[in-house]
């Protein structure tokens, strides 16, 4: 599939997750590059405000939480002939 | 041909990308449709990367999915998707990208793997002695 698009905002998070838990615990944070944009209550509000800034372009959006669940995906297993 | 349980199904561009294609004078994609597999095994649901790609959504998140190959890093996206000939209708802050390119069921691509996020609200009946099954929501 390539190469993962946000990988520097995922370690710019990922430097600063402690602060960032503390300081904005459960809030949705928008970054880009090296950049926080902002803490914001839901997601759908995070999302409008990173589109209202950069437009049509990546940037991460992340709850600040201590732990992320893992999610589970059979995609792989998938033949849609079977 | 024999296939697993499918939906119609037709995915789009975030409601909040639309409006800021409307404020700049950008023409929105059409949505694209072809076919969704019933996934009890997924959660949650996920869209074809190439096909969320080709609407030009960017991506919002990446994040850790335990998969048959291993625990591997994948991109999510906001998206539109939508069962035609059902009521379900969801605006998907994020959701998370599969490679499903190549798989198809009688031309039409299989665009997405509708998982039990979905399924939670709905009753799936699955014959497989026969083949037949009913999604009730």
């Amino acid at each position: 599939m390539g190469s993962l698009k946000l990988s520097s905002e995922l370690d710019f998070y990922k430097r600063n997750k402690s602060r960032f838990v503390k300081n904005f615990t459960n809030k949705f944070l928008v970054v880009k590059n090296d950049k926080l944009l902002g803490a914001y209550e839901t997601e759908q509000e995070a999302y409008q405000a990173g589109i209202s800034e950069y437009g049509n372009e990546p940037f991460l959006i992340k709850k600040a939480q201590k732990d992320e669940p893992l999610s589970i995906s059979t995609a792989n297993l998938i033949n849609a002939s079977l | 041909m024999f296939s697993g349980p499918l939906l119609e199904v037709e995915i789009s561009i975030p409601q909040a990308l639309v409006n800021y294609n409307i404020a700049n004078g950008i023409v929105s994609p059409p949505p694209l449709k072809g076919y969704a597999i019933i996934d009890t095994g997924a959660f949650p649901t996920c869209v074809d990367v190439t096909s969320i790609s080709s609407l030009g959504v960017q991506p919002v998140n990446i994040r850790p999915t335990l998969t048959p190959a291993g625990t591997v890093n994948q991109n999510t996206y906001p998206v539109h998707v939508k069962f035609p000939g059902t009521s379900i209708e969801i605006e998907f802050q994020e959701t998370f990208s599969a490679n499903l390119s190549g798989q198809n069921f009688n031309g039409q691509p299989i665009l997405a793997l509708v998982g039990r996020d979905i399924l939670s609200s709905c009753i799936l009946i699955y014959n497989g002695l026969t083949g037949e099954y009913s999604l009730s929501h």
